[in-house]
């Protein structure tokens, strides 16, 4: 990473989404920067994932716009996206049933290989493959390789070999967790990601959470469990009825009366 | 550039080429026939599980695929003389051509949409067959050229070891390319496509890769079929091939390159089982009723092996 800390890399500026009658995000602004972590937080039904597929681009928000750094998001399809930098994980994970695990992260490797897009144009992606091209064999191996690193790095090394069929759910979250870092993304969304997880996990998460930000990730967090979101992040957003009601540091929108009034209240008493 | 010598599916075929190589010899003209079909019709399937296991799409118009494959070779050999060697290599990038400009339509649908589309441009593209004189229209193309090799003109064996060695070479490319990075990443999409957009993989892109591919393999064995009728008609191609093919796909499993061949083999036997016992049963009857009770067939082993028997064999091994 060559960005100076602290510098914006993502910019949410008056976005809207409208789903017939209602108003999921409503007039959102916010940026994110660089080895930070962002708490997003809200009650139910307040239009956070709603930002984040707005964000990734699985949706085309009905106003505003979205950019990294100089680069407008907007518009572009979800692999675009996530190839200029921008990855996620989804509320309910994402698996890729028939690989294992240490195949699901050799995925997002490889995606990472080819300019984090993939594939590349067939004579470089599918004709080599085909042919079993002694470089692409050895590329492939190499891509194992690194996916044990990387499973290793994350706690994970005992899960190479296993089916994804044959996860527990809080394993699962994990894997997907490391997939998304996999391709080193520059912006990191996360939703609920500790959802569903025992205690040990929780701690497995935020120490990945904390190493991502370390490596200069701005890693947008959604979360249910306000006390590690509040003990986690470095700023928070408040939304409430898909409209952001507060922005700072976890100590100031804990103690925000606007904050309390719509959803940490019966939390902080 | 050094390639890999032989994978385990590669190594497999390469005994079956030589088991079907010696067989060739003692067989009668019928089997040997067949096993031409069965390796004709396995080279298309290979292709298809590529599309439908691997990448998990649905394609019910391969038989067209097939027919711009021999209707290529065709026209190459009998107006302009070329070799149906070369003609094999003309049919794969015609089939791959159309297959390259229908996937900006077809691969934006879904499922039974996609289903929906493939088989109505199968159709249509056997209209145009039909329709377009050049190319014989309805009565089709008489007197289509053998392949030769220096000064033999390939005979009934010749065609059994020809089309069983494209299936060699076409099940040890596939076989390569399952395992690679790209054949993984047909299987996270078919398995999660949003969350593979997510790190940055290009569904459409691999879709469209994997169809054209699907296409080649296609046009290939059409043209070799084209040389071994040498007689083609647009009714060759219809869209009950299609469904055939989809057939072989499913009954042999659609995850498993081997799978193809022995779904390939079941449905070309039950097809001269049905031609043979359909009459004795249903004097009346007529060819609709032979794809009748494939059809019927083809749903008992759906319910009884919902993976295909190759993902019995599969399961069985490792019980
Ligand atoms: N595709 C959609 N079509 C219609 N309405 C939608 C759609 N997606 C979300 N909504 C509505 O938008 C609002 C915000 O939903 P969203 O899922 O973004 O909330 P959330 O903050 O993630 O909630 P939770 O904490 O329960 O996950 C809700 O009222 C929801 O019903
Ligand atoms: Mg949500």
């Amino acid at each position: 990473m060559t960005v100076a800390v602290s510098a914006t890399t993502l910019e949410v500026r008056g976005v809207s989404m409208r789903f017939g009658g209602v108003l999921a995000v409503d007039d959102v602004t916010f940026a994110a920067r660089t080895g930070e972590v962002l708490g997003v937080m809200g009650p139910n039904g307040a239009g956070k994932t709603t930002l984040f597929n707005v964000i990734s681009g699985v949706q085309r928000p009905t106003a505003g716009a979205v950019s990294l750094g100089p680069v407008p998001l907007t518009g572009h399809s979800v692999d675009r996206i996530a190839s200029l930098g921008v990855t996620r994980t989804f509320q309910t994970p994402v698996m890729f049933w028939g690989l294992t695990v240490r195949e699901s992260i050799a995925v997002a490797l490889a995606a990472r290989e080819f300019g984090g897009s993939y594939p590349p144009p067939p004579a470089r992606a599918l004709l080599v493959a085909g042919l079993g091209t002694q470089g692409r064999r050895r590329a492939d191996a190499v891509l194992n390789e690194r996916a044990d690193a990387l499973l290793a790095s994350a706690g994970l090394a005992h899960m190479g070999d296993r089916a994804t069929e044959s996860l527990a759910f809080g394993e699962e979250r994990l894997l997907e967790l490391a997939r998304a870092l996999a391709v080193e993304p520059v912006v990191l969304l996360l939703d609920e990601p500790l959802s569903g997880l025992n205690p040990e996990e929780v701690e497995d998460v935020l120490t990945l959470v904390r190493a991502a930000r370390t490596a200069g990730v701005a890693v947008l967090l959604v979360e249910h469990a306000v006390g590690e979101l509040l003990s986690v992040a470095d700023r928070v957003v408040v939304l409430d009825h898909g409209r952001k009601i507060a922005e700072g540091t976890p100590s100031a929108v804990a103690a925000d009366p606007l904050v309390i009034d719509a959803y940490i209240g019966d939390e902080l008493e | 550039m050094s390639f890999a010598p032989a994978n385990a599916h590669g190594r497999v075929a390469l005994v079956v080429l030589a088991v079907v190589a010696a067989a060739v010899w003692f067989l009668p003209a019928y089997y040997t026939g067949l096993l031409t079909l069965i390796g004709i019709y396995s080279l298309v399937t290979i292709g298809l599980n590529l599309f439908m296991g691997y990448a998990g799409q649905v394609s019910l118009g391969q038989a067209a695929f097939v027919g711009i494959g021999a209707y290529t070779s065709a026209v190459l050999a009998v107006d302009l003389h070329v070799t149906p060697w070369l003609g094999a290599v003309g049919g794969a990038a015609v089939a791959a051509l159309v297959a390259y400009v229908l996937s900006f339509v077809a691969l934006r649908l879904r499922e039974n949409l996609l289903a929906l589309a493939t088989l109505a441009l199968g159709i249509v593209i056997n209209v145009v067959f039909n329709e377009w004189e050049f190319i014989g229209g309805s009565s089709g193309f008489k007197d289509i050229p053998g392949f030769t090799l220096g000064a033999f003109t390939f005979d009934p064996r010749a065609y059994a070891i020809l089309s069983w060695a494209l299936v060699a070479a076409g099940i040890w490319f596939a076989g390569n390319l399952v395992r690679s990075s790209f054949g993984r990443t047909l299987i996270a999409i078919s398995a999660g496509e949003l969350g593979a957009q997510a790190l940055g993989v290009d569904p459409e892109k691999l879709k469209r890769q994997t169809f054209v591919l699907s296409a080649v393999y296609a046009g290939v064995a059409g043209a070799v079929y084209a040389s071994y009728q040498s007689y083609i008609d647009p009714s060759s191609f219809s869209f009950l091939l299609s469904v055939n093919f989809v057939l072989m796909s499913v009954i042999g499993g659609l995850r498993s390159l081997w799978g193809a061949v022995i779904g390939a083999a079941i449905v070309v036997a039950l097809g001269q089982v049905l031609q043979a016992l359909v009459p004795l049963v249903l004097p009346s009857a007529r060819g609709d009723f032979q794809q009748f009770f494939l059809g019927a067939v083809l749903i008992a082993i759906l319910i009884l092996l919902p993976r295909g028997l190759a993902g019995r064999l599969s399961e069985a091994r490792r019980a």
